[in-house]
């Protein structure tokens, strides 16, 4: 049986960026933000004892900090964190383990530490080389932040490095982007993660487009911008493995292919989202809520959602198909007991003519164009 | 009940003056109804009448008032809708009436449905009362009203009757007017039936149910009737009185209002304003009908799901039970497929309908933009009329329209003349006449086309005269006018539901409005979409809907797949509310597009 997927939130920000709508809290200096993440770590601390006793001990095989910034955290705290788990659960040999982390929240020492304690990958969140798009983000963090950040990581021994470029940024021209693109492969990163900008209602910088203030980059750039990065990721020897995130050989990101391929994970701290013994669940997002009610024992969860063989079916196939080489036919005749054409025949008749969807002997996948156009593809499928 | 000791009654006025109030306050003096189960509007019993204010349905009662000369009366109260769409429902109720209370706010005056509504009365002959309700109000110009109710209407006011419905203050006072002014019914109790229809509904167990009025003769359960206008005879299963809610009884007599049920289960079985007689001694004569009511509104109502059609008819055969003035038959359009040609006496009476077929009987629709009638004379002479701009001949055959007109008579502060005459003459009127009803007031009738008025005319009127205005419009007949039928094109095709008529002079602008409009609400599809404005082979304006490039959820929280799916649903939903026409989707609010298009200027 494979082994479990972990993830943990760490909710914390130096400050919220202005593209943000995560549930991430900026940490106010001094003694009451210190206060705080102490009851936020004793909360993931019960929330991970509850967790593995309702679980059992069962084989880890990736785990991923992500946030918010868990770099923000003393490393230390994210050491004691990772040796709970490991007292809790037993780790694969070949586990991944991750952590988010963004420049200027990083140090050669803490990163050293981090790497003694097991992490063997980081996720860097460089979103850009371009110092005035950095600021128009609201990044806390310049170009120069980025690179000693990376060297820092390497220097500490981390071989499987990651990041995050954000494009289709208001006043960002193609030329710019590929600028960026440039800067970014130049220190050979084992993985990117590429995404469009998306103005996410009520955040600072949608409102800013709304009120007129920035121009919002139009659709035909944005996808001027998607082929380049397709085009020069490929020239650099990156494989777009899946809707945004490319890799070079073997260095596929293993913790998020659990979601793509629909496989169960433990979601733990507060908004984190799991999904274990048929049920989705998140957390609450109220950071007091989640606190007082891991604390009480109790599992923290906002909402709980038991999953319909015909739910199950939806997420497998749509996320499953975000993947380049697609969703595999033998697969899911395993897991459904019956063939993908069965139910979805003439969806994948349709969307072949359109030229949006492919298919071989044993995968069925977007094509380049339905991959730009997956939403209006995948709401065949629900 | 004695008929000398009956009174049939009826409440007209102009809307929001109070009707349904001073009704609700009848029913508490009289207890007639408990007062725990007392609710507002209380006769209006829609939750469409609650919501927006109006009474659209009427609704009787009957209550028993033991007045100050210690007899007891028998109350019958018809209440009778305020807006000039169903103005057809107030003369049904007059017809079953010996007396009218004509309610007037103290603080607004007399306004034009005042007027319209108080001459439809004087001409059924009735009895008048007029009272001036809302005297607690800190405006309230009794006086003034009183004066004006006498010079406008030539009705003497009794300043007795200056009442608040809201705080009960002078209602005892209205309903003995009432005994003491309108004559109890007369009629033979021994002659043969002759019962009015004035409304009807349909109810699942006992089948249609007529209210009914009756003047001579009497009707009882077991008896055998005949409808006087198809000669269909039918056994009463039931016969019964409003307390408001229905409840049987031995017989009705003359002078008598109440229901009966004879298992009729054909809609048109019981046509509201034919007359019941006994079909063993039938009467000789029909009791003079109603003026049949004539729908001047007309759209295309489809079902968004094409199985839906049968739904959409039954539950139209069962609205059309409860409203006589609403017309509907089958036709079908290339771009909507089957559905129905649906008439009405306004637009309000329009969206009435929709939502209670969507809200009742849970349909879900496309409506077209509505249209009024136009009569057309051929080349070869032959005259069409078309009530659907489909059906519309092609241009050379047009040898001249005509469209209906209207007389409209707006009552409004002085202040606002120049604005009014502004508005009208925007909408193609020509000015006939003004008079002053009182220094301040000033009546203002001018003719102009009925599609001006129909389409969001009063709310512009309203909103022009900060809400003072008040309109009353009767139809006058046909004038020819320069019309065009303009088309529009999606992606090269014709759809017909989104022909609109047009004046020649407006065709432009209201082309250029139209695809603009759709070009905002035809969402992008996988490739280009021309939409193009028409007359005749002339494409006057166009738009073009660009293609849809990119689509694509890229970051988004790992683990939180519901959200993904949760989009996805919400995406194949909003596709599910359009129809497809030739390759596009259309969703359902680009049909209503043609008729909103003046909203945003």
């Amino acid at each position: 049986m494979a082994g479990l997927a972990l993830y943990l939130h760490i909710p914390f920000c130096a400050r919220k960026c202005r593209y943000c709508a995560f549930v991430s809290h900026p940490l106010a200096g001094g003694g009451a933000g210190k206060a705080l993440v102490r009851d936020y770590l004793r909360a993931l601390r019960r929330e991970i004892n509850t967790a593995a006793s309702l679980a059992g001990r069962r084989v880890l095989a990736s785990i991923y900090f992500g946030g918010g910034t868990p770099t923000l955290l003393d490393p230390s705290d994210l050491v004691s964190l990772l040796e709970m788990i490991r007292e809790h659960f037993d780790w694969s040999d070949e586990i991944e383990i991750t952590v988010e982390a963004n420049p200027g929240t990083v140090s050669a020492d803490g990163l050293r530490l981090l790497r003694d304690a097991g992490v063997n990958r980081l996720s860097i969140g460089a979103q850009s080389f371009n110092q005035e798009e950095l600021e128009l983000l609201g990044r806390i963090h310049g170009a120069a932040e980025i690179y000693s950040a990376f060297y820092a990581a390497r220097e500490a021994g981390f071989d499987n490095l990651s990041l995050d470029l954000i494009y289709g940024i208001p006043g960002q021209t193609p030329a710019g982007w590929r600028a960026v693109l440039e800067e970014a492969v130049a220190l050979h990163p084992e993985h990117l993660s590429v995404y469009g900008l998306s103005l996410e209602e009520g955040t600072p910088l949608a409102e800013e487009v709304a009120g007129g203030r920035l121009q919002a980059c139009p659709e035909e750039t944005q996808v001027a911008m998607w082929e380049i990065t397709g085009s020069f990721l490929k020239g650099a020897g990156y494989e777009r493995y899946e809707i945004a995130n490319f890799a070079l050989p073997g260095r596929q990101c293993r913790h998020n292919l659990t979601y793509w391929l629909n496989r169960p994970y433990l979601g733990i701290g507060a908004a984190a989202h799991g999904y274990f013994n048929g049920i989705r669940y998140a957390n609450h997002g109220d950071l007091k809520r989640y606190i007082e009610d891991s604390l009480r024992g109790r599992l923290p969860r906002a909402r709980e959602e038991h999953q319909t063989p015909e739910q199950e079916r939806t997420d497998t196939v749509i996320m499953g198909l975000r993947l380049t080489r697609g969703l595999s036919r033998s697969a899911f005749r395993r897991r459904f007991g019956y063939p993908f054409e069965d139910v979805f025949g003439e969806q994948l008749a349709v969307l072949e003519q359109e030229g949006l969807m492919g298919e071989n002997d044993e995968f069925i996948y977007l094509t380049e164009r339905g991959r730009l156009l997956a939403n209006y593809v995948l709401a065949h499928f629900v | 009940m004695e008929q000398e000791r009956i009174r049939n009654f009826c409440i007209i006025a102009h809307i929001d003056h109070g009707k349904s109030t001073l009704a609700d306050r009848f029913l508490e003096v009289t207890g007639a109804v408990d007062p725990r189960q007392m609710v507002d509007q209380l006769l209006d019993q829609m939750d469409l009448e609650r919501e927006r204010g109006i009474t659209i349905k009427l609704q009787p009662v009957r209550m028993l008032y033991r007045a100050r000369d210690g007899r007891e009366y028998l109350l019958n109260l018809i209440d009778t809708p305020g807006h000039v769409d169903f103005s057809y429902e107030v003369s049904r109720s007059l017809a079953a009436c010996e007396g009218a209370i004509l309610v007037v706010d103290a603080s607004q005056g007399v306004e034009a449905q005042t007027i319209a509504n108080a001459y439809l009365a004087i001409d059924a002959g009735l009895e008048i009362i007029p009272v001036i309700n809302k005297i607690d109000l800190p405006v309230a110009e009794p006086d003034r009203v009183a004066r004006e109710i006498e010079e406008v209407l030539g009705l003497e006011v009794d300043n007795s009757l200056r009442v608040s419905a809201k705080d009960g203050t002078g209602v005892v006072d209205v309903l003995e007017a009432l005994i003491a002014r309108v004559p109890p019914p007369r009629g033979n109790a021994s002659a043969p039936l002759q019962a009015l229809i004035f409304d009807s509904h349909f109810d699942s167990y006992k089948g249609a149910i007529s209210y009914v009025r009756i003047f001579q003769g009497k009707v009882r359960r077991g008896m055998r009737i005949q409808m006087m206008s198809t000669g269909k005879v039918f056994e009463v299963g039931e016969v019964g009185v409003f307390t408001p809610a229905m409840k049987p009884v031995e017989e009705l007599g003359p002078g008598e209002v109440g229901y009966l049920a004879a298992g009729i289960k054909n809609v048109e079985d019981t046509r509201v304003g034919d007359t019941i007689t006994s079909a063993d001694s039938p009467a000789g004569e029909p009791l003079p009908g109603y003026r049949k009511v004539l729908p001047v509104v007309f759209c295309g109502m489809y079902p968004v799901e094409p199985g839906e059609y049968d739904s959409l008819r039954s539950a139209l055969g069962k609205l059309k039970l409860n409203d006589a003035a609403f017309q509907y038959e089958p036709e079908t359009s290339a771009a909507l497929g089957f559905g129905f040609r649906c008439g009405f006496l306004g637009l309000l009476h329009m969206e009435i309908v929709q939502e209670r077929l969507e809200r009742e009987y849970g349909l879900d629709l496309i409506t077209t933009a509505p249209n009024v009638i136009y009569r057309i004379t051929k080349r070869n002479g032959d005259v069409v009329e078309v009530d659907n701009p489909a059906n519309w001949p092609d241009t050379g055959e047009v040898a001249m329209v005509e469209e209906p007109y209207v007389r409209a008579t707006v009552i409004t502060p002085a202040d606002y003349i120049g604005t009014v005459m502004e508005l009208m003459r925007e909408r193609r009127g020509e000015y006939r006449d003004m008079s002053y009803l009182s220094p301040q007031r000033v009546q203002i009738v001018y003719d102009l086309p009925l599609s001006e008025i129909i389409f969001d005319f009063f709310s512009r009127l309203k909103s022009c005269t900060r809400g003072y205005a008040s309109l009353d419009y009767e139809i006058t007949g046909f004038r020819p006018s320069d019309l065009v039928k303009l088309d529009c094109m999606v992606h090269g095709e014709v759809v017909d539901a989104l022909s609109v008529i047009v004046h020649r002079d407006q065709a432009m602008a209201r082309a250029r409005q139209l695809v603009e409009k759709l070009r905002g609400l035809i969402p992008r599809q996988l490739f280009d979409v021309p939409i193009q404005a028409a007359v005749g082979s002339r494409v006057i304006a166009r738009e073009t809907v660009k293609a849809l490039r990119k689509n694509v959820l890229e970051k988004c929280y790992g683990g939180d797949v519901t959200r993904k799916r949760k989009l996805l649903e919400k995406q194949k939903e909003g596709k599910r509310r359009m129809k497809q026409v030739g390759r596009v989707e259309i969703p359902q609010e680009a049909f209503l597009a043609v008729l909103r298009v003046d909203d945003e200027k």
